[in-house]
């Protein structure tokens, strides 16, 4: 009998006392391009994938803090590089134009169709059991390659469950698009031209004004 | 989904059973047996109880043959609307988890021993049910309700009352034994403005249970009986 009771506490233990994280992140509508007027309904043409590849990533921040991507910090998956910045990229999905439904499945093994809603039944939780540490997650979508003027999308800030155990334990879910698209609306500035690209403009700018003189 | 199905009905029922696509299915007259697979090391699969106890009204889990054919260290599993109760069998059997009522529709785990290397064949065992329809209560408020086809059939999930009624916002979550390196996790999805998506045609297996996550108010999921017989 105490061997059964032993077994049993083991068993609860192993059922409640591992902490991890576990997240199913994906959307609950699908997303729309950044030109897309509805929002609430699937116009032929209108999903993010009818007309651009797309980056998904799942981040971490420490600090309940969403900070600036940066384009050109394509090696740390384009999080901010500010001052204080600590955004970690957990998870990324890279989707090609069209959607890779019946194409390549993205690295965690999921695909999605036009609108980026799965088409497949793969798994689209991620998990780190060994993950203890509280903090935020936010995910974010790159509107094709991130560039010069292109649009991506932040969502809101979820705080990070840290008592997933795995096995029977349900996976926080993080849907995004709740009430209807979600559509990338903020957008990087235009490249700013570098000094000697600007000293050059200058001068052509003198040739022009000596030559109007002259005229 | 690989595991070999067939279906024998012997009796004048023969040709009225419904087959199941991945699970093994076996009836003589009215009694049916439904065969699910736990793979071995400490690994979990579903289970409900859509046969009914043929001597009981209602199905005491430690009399059903789930119970009596699991292996001793297996574990059982039961959601009671908040977290995850059970306990182990042991020399003396499932303990107070002996007694526990299985409802209509309810799904359970059962988890293999952690010291087993062959997969453990389970039969549920028990007459077909012949009432015309079961209630099962589903929690609202996006708790989480752990659920089964309460007759011995298949069904897509999307055409069932469960899926069509709920409000958009719920959720449902398949235990997939293949993820996660073969430990298995839950797979699934939200109800969206497209419905349920790629999971509206999930197939779901006789003797296999899901959780459901309703985003609207508690309602009861009423499943007519989904063929003419007994």
């Amino acid at each position: 009998m105490k061997k059964a009771v032993a077994i049993f506490c083991m068993a609860i233990v192993a059922t409640v006392s591992f902490a991890g994280v576990g997240i199913d992140w994906q959307t609950s509508n699908g997303t729309a391009w950044h030109g897309a007027t509805d929002l609430f309904n699937y116009n032929a043409g209108e999903g993010l994938l009818d007309r651009y590849s797309a980056i998904w990533q799942l981040i971490y921040s420490a600090t309940d803090t969403i900070e600036a991507p940066d384009y050109g910090n394509s090696a740390n998956g384009y999080v901010g590089t500010g001052v204080g910045a600590d955004d970690v990229v957990w998870a990324q999905r890279e989707i090609q134009l069209h959607g890779n439904d019946g194409g390549t499945p993205c690295a965690d093994g999921t695909t999605w169709n036009n609108w980026m809603l799965a088409a497949s039944m793969a798994s689209t939780t991620y998990q780190d059991l060994s993950w203890t540490t509280a903090g935020f997650v936010y995910q974010r979508i790159f509107e094709g390659t991130p560039g010069p003027e292109t649009y991506y999308y932040d969502s809101a800030t979820l705080p990070v469950d840290t008592t997933f155990a795995g096995g029977t334990a349900t996976p926080q879910q993080f849907y995004i698009s709740p009430d209807g698209l979600t559509q990338p609306t903020s957008q990087f500035p235009p490249a700013v031209p570098e000094p000697a690209t600007m000293g050059l403009l200058g001068l052509g700018a003198l040739v022009m004004a000596i030559r109007r003189r002259r005229a | 989904m690989k595991k070999t199905m067939w279906i024998a009905m012997v009796g004048a029922f023969a040709a009225s059973i419904v087959a199941a696509s991945a699970q093994e299915v076996l009836s003589a007259n009215a009694v049916g047996y439904i065969k699910r697979t736990v793979k071995a090391g400490g690994k979990l699969e579903t289970f409900s109880l859509s046969l009914n106890n043929m001597n009981e009204i209602s199905n005491v889990f430690g009399r059903t043959s789930v119970a009596q054919e699991a292996p001793r260290n297996s574990t059982v599993y039961f959601w009671d609307g908040l977290q995850w109760v059970g306990g182990p069998k042991g020399m003396s059997g499932w303990g107070v988890w002996s007694n526990r009522v299985v409802l209509p529709g309810e799904g359970f785990f059962i988890k293999s021993p952690a010291t087993s290397t062959v997969d453990i064949a389970i039969t549920i065992t028990g007459e077909v049910p012949d009432d015309s329809s079961f209630q099962r209560g589903i929690t609202g408020s996006s708790n989480i309700t752990l659920v089964a086809n309460p007759y011995p059939v298949d069904f897509v999930f999307g055409s069932s009352v469960l899926a069509t009624g709920a409000v958009r916002n719920s959720t449902v979550s398949f235990w997939d034994i293949t993820q996660n390196g073969g430990n298995g996790a839950w797979v699934g999805g939200p109800k969206g403005m497209a419905g349920w998506g790629v999971w509206s045609n999930r197939v779901v297996q006789a003797g296999e249970a899901f959780a459901f996550k309703e985003a609207g108010s508690s309602r009861i999921w009423e499943s007519a009986k989904p063929y003419t017989w007994p």
